[in-house]
């Protein structure tokens, strides 16, 4: 049978070899949750600086309002009392194509797409080129993968990721910068506004992670949230999200059918 | 005797059961059903009566007929339209400071 190859690591004598560190001798007391996840999945350090940029993005996107629907998901399943259900609830929007970690993916490709196209075009630091050239990518770009902000004008992880960014010196980054070119010209040409889920993907380019890595590590990034209103939520087993109140539904089928009917 | 705890407590829940032990007539003796159960209570006494008996058995079946009405639900909403079903427009909540 042939062997599945992993660099992830496996069991050996007491400790775990995992990307070609030991955990209890390498890893563990020396590393945060937020540098683990990131080793985990790519098998790189980040330095503390950067960790800690991770941590601003997790503390950015941390919503606590429980009207908003994802979370209202996390309160539903963990409504029958068990936390984990409804946080498995809330994380299955994570994995939908129009929001949750595919977004923040593809917002993260575009942007590398967006600076080969610079690159290829010599346009990157001609300031006048650079523009044009942003424009014409937008315009004719396929399916622009940003979804926008909805019910208010301006999406505040965006803005918090961004103070946080500024308060730490790493304003001018080379993908945040590019970013920060690129949604004024969005927001001009396709009406579309600044999602944190572009930020996100700026905001973890300048650490050096890949889109693919950014998707999966951005899973870990809006962990929070959703074992806040899970815990919540199964805690108060609240009998309004336990039962649909009858008023709520509206049956617009076929007169029901009376099973008894059939045998006489 | 059904304890108190198990028997329905509104006029649908007794209809409902009373439809479902005449449905039944002549097709499965369930002595549970005149005694006004709950519509779950019902259902499971349907169930064990059927031969339906282990937590396994149980768990299947129930969790296979309401994937019916799932499926037939999901059918009319189209995907990630969550904000139009109504369990999702919940009651108010109140913020408390600790």
């Amino acid at each position: 049978m042939k062997p599945i190859a992993t660099r992830v690591g496996w069991a050996d004598f007491g400790d775990y070899d995992h990307f070609g560190l030991r955990l209890y001798r390498d890893l563990a007391g020396n590393i945060t949750l937020a540098g683990l996840s990131v080793f985990s999945l790519t098998g790189r350090r980040l330095a503390d600086e950067d960790i800690a940029v991770l941590d601003d993005v997790a503390a950015c996107c941390h919503v606590t309002e429980p009207r908003v629907w994802p979370l209202k998901l996390a309160r539903l399943g963990a409504s029958s009392g068990r936390p984990i259900t409804g946080y498995l609830a809330g994380l299955a929007v994570l994995d939908g194509d129009f929001i949750g970690t595919a977004a923040i993916e593809a917002s993260a490709r575009t942007l590398v797409e967006l600076r080969a196209v610079l690159e290829r075009e010599d346009a990157l630091v001609n300031a006048t080129l650079k523009t044009k050239a942003i424009r014409r990518f937008v315009e004719t770009y396929a399916e622009w993968p940003s979804v926008g902000v909805h019910k208010r004008r301006v999406d505040e992880r965006v803005v918090g990721i961004r103070s946080c960014l500024a308060r730490r010196g790493r304003s001018e980054r080379p993908w945040w910068t590019l970013a920060e070119e690129l949604w004024p010209i969005m927001r001009e040409l396709l009406g579309i506004d600044v999602s944190a889920f572009d930020a996100i993907g700026a905001a973890c380019l300048d650490l050096g992670l890949l889109p693919k890595e950014i998707g999966a590590l951005s899973a870990i990034l809006l962990q929070p949230q959703f074992l806040a209103h899970a815990f919540e939520g199964a805690m108060q087993r609240a009998d309004e999200l336990r039962c649909l109140p009858s008023e709520a539904i509206r049956y617009v089928g076929p007169e029901p059918r009376k099973s008894s009917d059939r045998r006489r | 005797m059904l304890p108190p705890s198990l028997k329905a407590t509104d006029d649908a829940s007794v209809h409902a059961v009373s439809e479902l032990a005449r449905a039944l007539e002549g097709i499965l003796d369930v002595p549970l059903l005149a005694q006004q159960p709950r519509r779950d209570v019902a259902l499971l006494a349907v169930l064990s009566a059927c031969g339906i008996e282990t937590e396994m058995q149980l768990v299947s079946v129930v969790a296979l007929a309401r994937l019916v009405s799932a499926i037939a639900e999901s059918r009319g909403r189209h995907p990630v339209a969550f904000g139009d079903y109504p369990t999702v427009s919940t009651p108010p909540f109140v913020y408390e400071e600790p």
